[in-house]
């Protein structure tokens, strides 16, 4: 009991001491930072929340380069794997060697691939209704031809229906009109089955060749196979005998 | 004047300022009644007049903690400089459910700290430079030799006595706050406080 009573008497004193010494030390607060450091130390208070206003203010065009910057990027991605889909349909062999050209012009290719896989008789009267807008792409379709011939790509997976009518209709030495048109489309039948039968027919050969320079006696069935294919088509001497 | 940290105010919504065509002056009188802890906010959403007001609260009570703590003025400037700038990187991160108060002096301390790390041994080297500290010319006019003495006989308390002293002195932070702030129990500080007190009561009585 006495010494609970001692710890109080002690905390007493102890806090009159801490107050007195409080109020001694009151009087003493007189000693401030000098004037250039106030200075210093709001200055570079100042600039660091006008630093944030800026940005703030500015915040908009983060957002907006941000949404730019994803725009592109998409753009890129969708630009790039183009090439790809058009060789997924099979509309291109999927030849490294050919990947230049896929890589040249590769929405021009996937066009003209895709519009000679789907040309119809019903949509040859509408591609030639649309015939200036073909006569714009004239150029396109030339690009599109040499690229094919560089990269040695098979005539037959290339050359569309449409492509040969509209380089037919706008030589000059054609001239307009539905008769024509007409003529036109029924050599362009002509022309695209001659140029999708040869280089198949050639490769072929090839082949046959190879078989029998590599003594493979399956040449001669092959070659029956060739022939009942295309019975009209010339064989090489090596092959006549 | 420093009139003392606004501790026991509850976190509440930040006032916004009078409507209508704003004087200077009135401006000013809002920004004096806002708390430590609302200022602080208004500092952190980019209102560079609510620092100008807790700077002029905090300045002198941040610089004498300093200044009776380390030899020379230009380390004591340092120090200070350095505390300020590390409030001021610091804006966003303060909640206003801690006093500002508080806040501010654990990051004083612990700059002190990092300083004493950096500059060790502190010993009685750095207690007797303290004590060879004299008063400016005007505060000596000003507080003559209570003033001189006073400052002697804390600078030469231990290091951990004169910054419990000085924190509960210069801040008027509960003993708890001081505990919370130095990271040591209630008691040591109670017992730092109380062989500090007793010192400078004998030294005084002398």
């Amino acid at each position: 009991m006495n010494s609970m009573q001692d710890n109080g008497a002690h905390d007493r004193s102890f806090k009159d001491d801490l107050e007195k010494l409080s109020q001694a030390y009151q009087q003493l607060k007189t000693e401030n930072p000098p004037e250039l450091l106030d200075q210093a130390v709001l200055n570079r208070a100042h600039r660091a929340v006008e630093a944030q206003a800026r940005w703030l203010d500015f915040g908009w065009i983060h957002g907006l380069t941000t949404a730019a910057v994803v725009v592109l990027a998409l753009s890129i991605i969708l630009t790039q794997s183009q090439p790809l889909r058009f060789e997924e349909n099979g509309m291109l062999p999927a030849d490294p060697a050919r990947k230049d050209v896929g890589r040249a012009k590769p929405a021009l290719i996937a066009a003209k691939a895709q519009a000679g896989a789907k040309a119809r008789p019903a949509a040859d009267r509408e591609e030639l209704d649309e015939l200036p807008a073909t006569k714009a792409a004239r150029s396109e379709h030339a690009l599109l031809e040499e690229d094919m011939v560089q990269a040695k790509v098979p005539a037959e997976v290339s050359v569309s229906k449409q492509a040969v009518v509209t380089l037919a209709v706008e030589s000059p030495e054609i001239g307009s009109g539905p008769a024509k048109i007409d003529a036109v489309k029924t050599d362009a039948d002509q022309i695209v089955a001659e140029r999708s039968q040869l280089p198949a027919a050639e490769a072929q050969l090839q082949a046959i060749l190879m078989l029998k320079h590599a003594g493979n006696d399956r040449w001669k069935a092959e070659l029956k196979l060739f022939i009942e294919s295309y019975p009209d088509y010339p064989l090489p001497d090596e092959l006549e005998n | 004047m420093w009139e003392g940290p606004a501790l026991l105010v509850p976190p509440t919504r930040i006032p916004h300022p009078p409507l209508g065509v704003l004087s200077r002056i009135s401006y000013a009188a809002f920004m004096r009644e806002m708390t430590d802890e609302q200022l602080m906010q208004q500092y952190a959403h980019g209102n560079a007049k609510a620092f100008d007001q807790l700077y002029a609260r905090h300045r002198g009570a941040l610089y004498r903690y300093f200044r009776r703590q380390v030899r020379d003025e230009a380390t004591a400037n340092d120090l200070y400089q350095g505390v300020w700038e590390k409030i001021i990187r610091a804006r966003r991160k303060y909640r206003s459910s801690s006093p500002f108060t508080a806040w501010m002096f654990r990051i004083a301390h612990n700059h002190l700290v990092d300083h004493y790390r950096r500059t060790q041994p502190l010993t009685t080297t750095e207690m007797d430079s303290l004590a060879d500290q004299r008063p400016e010319p005007v505060q000596h006019a000003v507080d003559g030799q209570q003033w001189q003495h006073l400052q002697e006989n804390i600078a030469a308390l231990p290091p951990e006595q004169r910054n419990t002293l000085l924190l509960k002195l210069e801040t008027g932070l509960k003993m708890e706050e001081i505990a919370n702030l130095t990271g040591v129990s209630r008691e040591t500080v109670k017992s730092r406080l109380r062989y500090a007190v007793n010192k400078l009561k004998r030294s005084l009585v002398e």
